[in-house]
């Protein structure tokens, strides 16, 4: 049972981990703030002591960097454990949320907000027209992902195999609306269509991580959850039928919630790629396909991988900004890289 | 900032002041002493024009003028301005058009004691005057700014009567098409709503594209020859310096068949300077346009379209 116990051992070192991570992030900024100032703030806002630090540096750790981290952790949480969901439920190593079509259906959702934004939410609250983007985002990857799902059910249940050539066919659908929208835009509209497919968690605001955390802290928790489930249909959909477990119901949760966390995700941060394909794969590497294992330590190898990004693209172009999706894909694609390379006698 | 003299602290403001190389002076209200943070190419040219530029620490990337600005720490792109990388550099100020964002930075840097000014941005001749103007206010460098205002009035009203007389004479104006070099074959014409067309305008010249559309678009063969361009303008100089009239005639072919490419009236201009809008240098630039357009008319036979 070495491979139960490699597992422990992981769970535990990433749990260490996380917090840790979540301090450095606190304290790594373009602003030098030291160590001592940071606890006292944060003790401060515990209302333990009375603190005398600067405005300025209460300000940035409040703020800032605070809620982004936040954001970061559970965003990168959320990624990692809906990819791993996804190439369970799909049996295929290849598979990421952007296989349901989730991830291009809110890409469109939000390209249409930024592009034509100003024509739909004319006499809107000015709380939504701030927000427009989002929600057309998030609207678009649900409405994406129900698609992929009708035309992968017929009677006979739902099939892994029709979703995912759905899925490449929403994406090139979602894809040529984006072409279209690249083509209406304007100079500015085009920057911001750009920068949004880039990713980024500088938006990070309070209410965007109280709602973040609220819609997907669950998610995560939930999904966390299907561990057993998932190993079972490891197996196949009909062994995993003899095994008691209504398929068909546990792919329609499955899906739903995917959706529901990328969707969110990206509807807040942008498209951050390579999170929800790459740590999983990592975590089987190292301990094998358990998903009792793999879900949770996705979850947490995300949020700490999300946030080693973060800290990257806002301190490395320093006073401007790297967008994180950038950062993900330069630094996970040659990591995965090298790790096939060493293990792909085992794999194959 | 609330002045405390713990030691912990004041030896973080020493070190960052040390890193800066500059006095974290706490003058808030005075006008000479602002570490001003500019984005945006317009805002950053005019307050160099005023006179102000040894108070600006960190532009944007659309600034590119004057050359010292060059030296300075780059912002990013002015609509994804991050919060914390501002901070950093101390600033008293951010100074930008309405264009730059996102709004959650603003409002952070706000907060932080940052003075915001979003200036309105149009491509008009008005919208450089407000801007002038209220920069001048700011800056408190208000007879500069009616100095330097007066100045870009003059060239425009010369622009101005040039084109007018052009056109008592033969009675339009001179078709003008700003093209871009995007790399492909077929040309990408400045419409209506974009600060080419604007430069076109203020020169005294008509950009034919404008009835047609808004923005940048990729124009056919046929759509081209049809529009017969009399002069053509594209981005060069000091922002392209590769482009030169011949070679973008040689990488689209058919600006050869329109009276522009027959007559060889292919004119360069900073494509820097239109990029974040219209600023100081807009009335130089009107007017070497208008005389390219209306004095030097190239072969006045082939100018019959």
């Amino acid at each position: 049972m070495s491979r139960n116990h490699q597992g422990a051992l992981l769970l535990t070192g990433l749990a260490i981990l996380l917090p840790i991570m979540v301090i450095v992030s606190i304290g790594v900024g373009a602003v030098p703030i030291p160590a001592g100032d940071i606890l006292t703030i944060l003790f401060d806002r515990l209302g333990f002591s009375d603190s005398s630090i600067s405005n300025q540096s209460a300000l940035i750790i409040e703020s800032i960097r605070l809620p982004r981290t936040l954001l970061g952790l559970i965003v990168g949480g959320a990624l990692a454990v809906a990819g791993a969901s996804m190439q369970g439920l799909f049996r295929n190593p290849l598979a990421d949320p952007s296989i349901i079509g989730v991830s291009t259906g809110a890409a469109l959702g939000a390209g249409i907000a930024i592009v034509l934004g100003g024509l739909l939410f004319a006499g809107a609250h000015s709380l939504i027209q701030s927000y427009s983007i989002s929600i057309l985002a998030f609207a678009g990857g649900v409405l994406s992902t129900w698609l992929v799902y009708k035309v992968g059910t017929t009677g006979n249940g739902t099939s892994v195999a029709t979703m995912l050539l759905a899925g490449v066919a929403i994406n090139a659908l979602a894809g040529a609306g984006m072409g279209m929208l690249n083509y209406v835009a304007d100079d500015t509209m085009l920057r911001n269509l750009t920068f949004w497919q880039m990713g980024s968690l500088g938006g990070a605001t309070w209410d965007l991580v109280i709602i973040c955390a609220t819609l997907l802290v669950p998610v995560i928790l939930i999904l966390g959850r299907y561990g057993l489930v998932l190993n079972a249909l490891l197996l196949g959909e009909s062994e995993a039928r003899h095994l008691g477990i209504d398929v068909q119901k546990v792919k329609l949760k499955l899906i739903f919630l995917t959706a529901l966390a990328v969707g969110v995700s990206v509807s807040v941060s942008g498209v951050i790629g390579f999170v929800g394909l790459v740590v999983p794969h990592l975590i089987r590497l190292a301990v094998g396909p358990d998903h009792r294992i793999l879900l949770p330590a996705s979850a947490m190898l995300g949020g700490i991988l999300l946030l080693a990004a973060d800290m990257i693209s806002r301190t490395i172009v320093a006073p401007a900004e790297l967008p994180i999706g950038i950062v993900t894909a330069l630094m996970g694609a040659p990591f995965f890289l090298s790790l096939l390379w060493q293990q792909r006698k085992r794999i194959a | 900032m609330k002045k405390t003299f713990k030691p912990l602290f004041l030896s973080t403001v020493m070190a960052v002041s040390a890193a800066m190389g500059a006095n974290t002076a706490l003058a808030h209200n005075s006008h000479d002493n602002q570490r001003i943070v500019s984005a945006g190419n317009g805002v950053t040219e005019i307050i160099y024009a005023l006179g102000a530029g040894d108070q600006v620490i960190a532009v944007d990337q659309t600034s590119t003028w004057p050359t010292q600005v060059n030296q300075l720490p780059r912002l990013g792109y002015h609509k994804q301005l991050s919060a914390e990388g501002i901070l950093a550099l101390e600033p008293t100020m951010l100074i930008g058009t309405e264009d730059m964002g996102p709004p959650s930075t603003l409002a952070q840097l706000e907060s932080a004691g940052v003075e915001v000014e979003a200036l309105p941005l149009k491509h008009t001749a008005e919208s450089i005057e407000n801007q002038i103007k209220s920069l001048a206010d700011i800056l408190g460098k208000e007879e500069q700014g009616n100095a330097l205002w007066e100045d870009i009035e003059d060239s425009l009203d010369e622009a101005k009567a040039l084109a007018a007389s052009y056109e008592e004479k033969h009675e339009k104006k001179v078709p003008v098409l700003f093209v871009l070099a995007m790399g492909g074959r077929s040309p990408t014409i400045a419409g209506t709503g974009t600060a080419a067309n604007a430069m076109i305008g203020l020169a005294g010249g008509y950009n034919p594209a404008a009835e047609q559309f808004k923005g940048y678009k990729a124009l056919s063969n046929e759509a081209m020859l049809l529009l017969a361009p009399e002069v053509i303008i594209f981005p060069g100089t000091a922002s392209n310096p590769d482009v030169t009239p011949e070679s973008l005639l040689e990488q689209m072919p058919i600006l050869k068949q329109t009276p522009a490419g027959k007559n060889g009236r292919v004119v360069a201009i900073d494509g820097n300077m239109l990029l974040g809008g219209l600023g100081p240098r807009t009335g130089d630039v009107a007017l070497s346009l208008a005389k390219s357009f209306y004095l030097d008319q190239g072969n006045p036979s082939s100018n019959e379209s």
